[in-house]
């Protein structure tokens, strides 16, 4: 099995389109060698000849590439374009992806408000809030990015435990660990605003007071985002990862 | 008699999955087993080479299609392909175009024999 999702993922993954795209690709191109292989090893009753019938049968990996990328059109390659920017990149674990997307929004997020800022500080420089505005403006953008971060990685982290994939066990104590912890992140933002933002704790923990309840509903929604879209993550994650050669 | 290789089919594979879907919807093995069965085992193409035209005819809306469980409830779920209007009229001016080009042809081969 694994020498024919071998064979196909050689000519999946040069392909230039989304992730979501060639992971149809894969599944449907799987099917169809796995249905060969078995009508072959039917026929010829060794394993290791019917895998050659097959991938004899199934076609060169670098002709297939060839067709296949002319089958997907301009905006499935923009779509590459921005995951190969912005998305994972095999073999990067969820720590090092999570901590570089924190790193390009606060890039992003910085160029976008000194673009804004600018023309406050022309116009409007001797307004009495302005240092106010830089401080919660300065605030929002690091919270933002560690909250990238932190978060992101506690919903990889959970789901690889809710679903069980990329060798992590099943655990619903480690996922109710990790609900607890991105509620605890959530609660820390609410007082790091206040804090930092408005400069006062006080604020802090009048923002963390009104964050609780919400703070409630983030580990819902992470393990209903991993519930729903997880299993077609690693099934990605697996194919990226799979070692196919030069 | 000589099977039909790659090259000699391309530009008509195109015109032969809308052909095979017209007979209700398939996945792509099912395409693939009635192309054959319809072919008589002559034709000799790469079978991976079937994806791309499934796709291209998709992209052009003469066909769609949707995951389907496999009729083992367990099993894994199966790209079903079916024919769109759009298709059935592509299919309808493919054969007219067939016949025109078979005429011309075969007037021509049977004009120098």
């Amino acid at each position: 099995m694994k020498e024919l999702m071998i064979h196909v993922e050689r000519a999946v993954r040069p392909v230039r389109a989304s992730g979501h795209r060639k992971d149809r690709m894969r599944r449907e191109l799987l099917d169809h060698l796995t249905e060969i292989y078995q009508a072959e090893l039917k026929r010829l009753g060794s394993e290791a000849a019917a895998r050659e019938q097959a991938i004899q049968r199934f076609g060169e990996p670098a002709d297939l590439t060839r067709e296949l990328q002319d089958s997907v059109g301009w905006g499935e390659r923009c779509s590459f374009e921005m995951e190969r920017r912005f998305g994972w990149r095999a073999p990067e674990s969820a720590a090092r992806y999570t901590f570089r997307i924190g790193v390009q929004f606060f890039v992003f997020i910085n160029i976008l408000a000194a673009l804004l800022f600018v023309p406050v500080l022309i116009f409007d420089s001797q307004a009495p809030d302005l240092m106010i505005r830089l401080r919660v403006g300065t605030a929002f953008v690091f919270l933002c990015s560690a909250d990238l971060f932190l978060l992101g990685l506690l919903y990889f982290k959970m789901r690889d435990r809710l679903l069980g994939g990329l060798g992590a066990q099943r655990s619903w104590r480690r996922v109710a660990v990790y609900g607890v912890l991105s509620m605890l992140v959530f609660l820390a933002n609410g007082f790091s605003f206040g804090y930092l933002g408005i400069g006062d704790a006080a604020e802090g923990w009048t923002l963390t007071a009104y964050s609780a309840p919400f703070a409630l509903g983030v580990p819902l929604w992470l393990g209903l985002i991993a519930w729903f879209y997880g299993p077609g993550q690693i099934r990605h994650t697996e194919w990226e990862c799979l070692k196919i050669g030069d | 008699m000589e099977p039909i290789g790659g090259d000699t089919l391309r530009g008509h594979l195109e015109t032969m999955a809308l052909a095979v879907l017209e007979n209700g919807e398939a996945h792509g093995f099912e395409i693939w087993r009635r192309l054959e069965d319809a072919g008589g085992g002559a034709l000799r193409l790469k079978e991976g080479s079937l994806y791309p035209c499934l796709y291209r005819l998709e992209k052009a809306g003469l066909i769609k299609s949707a995951w389907e469980q496999g009729p083992n409830d367990s099993g894994p779920r199966r790209r079903v392909y079916r024919l769109t209007r759009k298709g059935s009229c592509r299919l309808a001016q493919g054969r007219v175009e067939w016949r025109h080009f078979v005429g011309v042809v075969g007037n021509i081969l049977g004009a120098v024999t």
